[in-house]
């Protein structure tokens, strides 16, 4: 190595940056990683795992009535959402905990600090303002929730607060067609949240089975879900005249307008790729600003490598982790090894659920 | 993965046969919540022959139980003191 405090610097430890991290060190490289926020990544912190555990909890309400059916008699019932979130959270602290462990095991140098390029071997650990080298560089930042340009953007909350709230609200706007939209209004209104989904395009999830998009969205309805398709939210204003002085106006093209208590935003992901140095390393960048990569996951500079969200190919979890592992084969096995991107499963984890692979 | 907040004490048991001369996988047995669901579809590819390579070659979905018949990486290694047959 020599000249290069590092093998393998990573920015990002959440699913594809840790695999890559400690798959890498198992074959003998010096690696260190850098993660902002928490060790875990989206997944595990604010996506997949904290989600799937809500939806379990949305489960029971609907449960409980069915049971009666069975010959139960279930006595009233009550809902504590602190309660749940401080159980979810502790569960959220032990993955995190045991990702950084692994990572520690494994070898891996791990920095608790924002990391950005000087150039295309130079990464400045902002924490501690100074820099280090690397001879290679995977970037696996990861993406972040989008908030078109709308009136009263500032009041609007995405995924990342949601699995936050201090407290349940009686009612939600969630404004997006997609799987995180359908998923949290599964979720909130298991939770006997009044919720309306509402949706520019004119069915959701675009881009699914159509039949599939049709089914859910009548079984949706008939669970109580208010969907409105072919519905734009122009603006959102805070209700200073009602008794629920905490509320929202939603105003939607065409005239019409909504009252909720609060309004979560699910219009799409983009990638991480602000003000980390990107440009500056001579790194291309997509349309949406993601890092443009070939099919080994090099980046249009040699030596620096990109997988999972930021490279906005397939933004799910095993895929970054395939992408990983295929990084670590290419790079220090010398065996440059595609990610085949065909016939993968997903789920959307709505109620009813949804899965899916291939062709429609 | 929901009885990590539910606090009961229950796991899940997933396990494949594979041949390890041919690779190809000979049985899958599980016990747990959706089994019969995951054993019927997991049927297919073991009547069609699949080998552990080709299943392990399939992208997880996640998070879910079944993902782990596409992850499981370890051998399983039989405990010294069994006795050999």
């Amino acid at each position: 190595m020599g000249e290069y405090d590092y093998d393998l610097f990573v920015i990002g430890a959440g699913s594809g940056g840790v695999r890559a991290a400690r798959v890498a060190a198992s074959m003998g490289a010096k690696v260190a990683i850098a993660e902002e926020f928490r060790v875990g990544g989206t997944c595990v912190i604010r996506g997949c795992v904290p989600k799937k555990l809500l939806v379990y909890a949305s489960k029971f309400h609907g449960l409980m009535e069915d049971a009666q059916g069975f010959g139960w008699s279930i006595s009233p019932s009550s809902f504590d959402w602190q309660k749940l979130i401080a159980n979810k959270d502790r569960e959220i602290d032990r993955l995190n905990a045991i990702y950084l462990r692994n990572l520690l095991r494994s070898g891996v140098e791990v920095f608790e600090t924002r990391a950005v390029l000087d150039d295309d071997h130079t990464i400045r650990l902002k924490n501690e303002d100074r820099t280090v080298t690397a001879k290679n560089i995977l970037i696996a930042t990861g993406a972040k929730p989008f908030i078109p340009q709308i009136g009263g953007a500032q009041h609007v909350i995405t995924s990342n607060e949601a699995l936050h709230l201090e407290e349940l609200p009686k009612s939600i706007a969630i404004v997006g067609g997609g799987y995180i939209a359908l998923e949290f209004a599964t979720i909130f209104a298991g939770l006997g949240v009044n919720v309306s989904l509402l949706y520019r395009g004119p069915q959701i999830l675009r881009g699914f089975d159509d039949e599939v998009r049709d089914f859910l969205a009548e079984q949706m309805i008939k669970r109580g879900v208010d969907i409105r398709c072919n519905t734009e939210v122009l603006s959102v204003t805070p209700d200073k005249i009602g008794d629920d002085k905490r509320g929202y106006v939603l105003d939607f093209k065409g005239g019409d307008s909504l009252h909720k208590q609060m309004v979560m935003y699910a219009t799409g992901r983009v990638p991480n790729t602000l003000g980390l140095g990107l440009k500056s390393a001579g790194i291309e960048l997509g349309w949406n600003g993601h890092v443009v990569v070939n099919e080994v996951s090099r980046s249009s500079v040699d030596h620096i490598y990109a997988v999972g969200d930021v490279t906005h190919r397939i933004n799910l979890t095993p895929v970054a982790i395939a992408e990983a592992m295929a990084f670590c084969e290419t790079v220090f096995n010398d065996n440059p090894t595609p990610v085949d991107h065909e016939f993968i499963a997903t789920a959307v984890f709505s109620e009813p659920e949804v899965g899916t692979i291939g062709l429609s | 993965m929901f009885h990590t907040l539910s606090g009961r004490d229950e796991q899940t048991l997933m396990k494949l046969v594979v041949d390890g001369d041919s690779d190809k996988v000979v049985g899958c047995h599980i016990v747990g919540p959706d089994a019969a669901e995951m054993v019927q579809i997991a049927a297919i590819p073991i009547r069609m022959g699949a080998t552990k390579a080709n299943f392990d070659a399939t992208m997880a979905l996640h998070p879910c139980a079944a993902e782990e018949l596409v992850t499981m990486r370890e051998k399983w290694q039989p405990p010294e003191d069994l006795p050999t047959t």
